[in-house]
């Protein structure tokens, strides 16, 4: 199986209505807030370290059955920015995609050197809805 | 009509607090303006790509940039997308 690593589209941030919890001493997303600034269209989208998927996409992944993810709610906003460029446009419905599984083994892999790791079969998944504004590359084991 | 830009993005609070302040961040300093252009939302969504890349190795490693930091990634933004800007800047 072929694998590789991917950076998603970043169409904004984590918003203030988030709640994170720094209280091991690491950055832990308890609720997420993801606040449009933009959108290029891509189904899936980032704002380190968190991950949203369309709803759409996100049926599409638990009909593949693909590994390494479990999904969760988002508050999704647009700020003044998005709605500035785009008086009119509407926003599909997004979750949380929570991404647990290893780089190299599962569908979805995350690691602190590779960052965002998916599988072939998830790439193809990914493809069927979207994701032009992605930057794709082949991942080797090891990295 | 040419729109406000925070060239240190507004998310620095959220991500890392006591990095800078919220009056920085809204300071003329950290300002700048974005034509009506319908190029614009690329290079905006390139900037974000931009940012994305320089937050994930402090999130990593649990830390936080340093206002230097922020400020000399602004300095590079700026000086690979500051021409689209009103007036341009980074020269």
């Amino acid at each position: 199986m072929k694998y590789y690593q991917i950076e998603p589209e970043v169409a904004g941030g984590i918003g203030e209505h988030s709640e994170i919890d720094r209280s091991s001493g690491k950055m832990v997303v308890r609720k997420l807030h993801y606040e449009f600034d933009g959108w290029g269209g891509d189904e899936l989208l980032e704002s380190t370290p968190c991950f949203i998927v369309s709803e759409r996409l996100a049926h599409e992944i638990e009909r593949a059955q693909l590994t390494g993810i479990s999904f969760d709610d988002v508050e999704v906003t647009k700020s003044d920015q998005f709605e500035e460029l785009y008086p009119n446009r509407q926003l599909p419905k997004f979750v949380w995609l929570q991404i647990d599984g290893k780089p190299g083994q599962d569908d979805f892999g995350i690691g602190k050197d590779p960052g965002l790791v998916i599988s072939e079969r998830a790439l193809e998944v990914l493809k069927g809805l979207g994701i032009s504004n992605a930057l794709v590359t082949p991942f080797e084991e090891g990295q | 009509m040419v729109r406000a830009h925070h060239t240190v993005e507004q998310q620095v609070l959220t991500k890392f607090p006591g990095a800078v302040t919220e009056e920085e961040i809204h300071s003329l300093e950290n300002l700048r303006g974005i034509p009506p252009d319908i190029n614009t939302d690329v290079h905006l969504s390139q900037i974000r790509m931009e940012w994305s890349r320089f937050y994930k190795p402090f999130i990593d490693t649990d830390t936080a940039p340093t206002k230097a930091q922020l400020l000399q990634k602004a300095t590079e933004i700026d000086s690979m997308f500051g021409s689209m800007f009103m007036p341009p800047v980074g020269g």
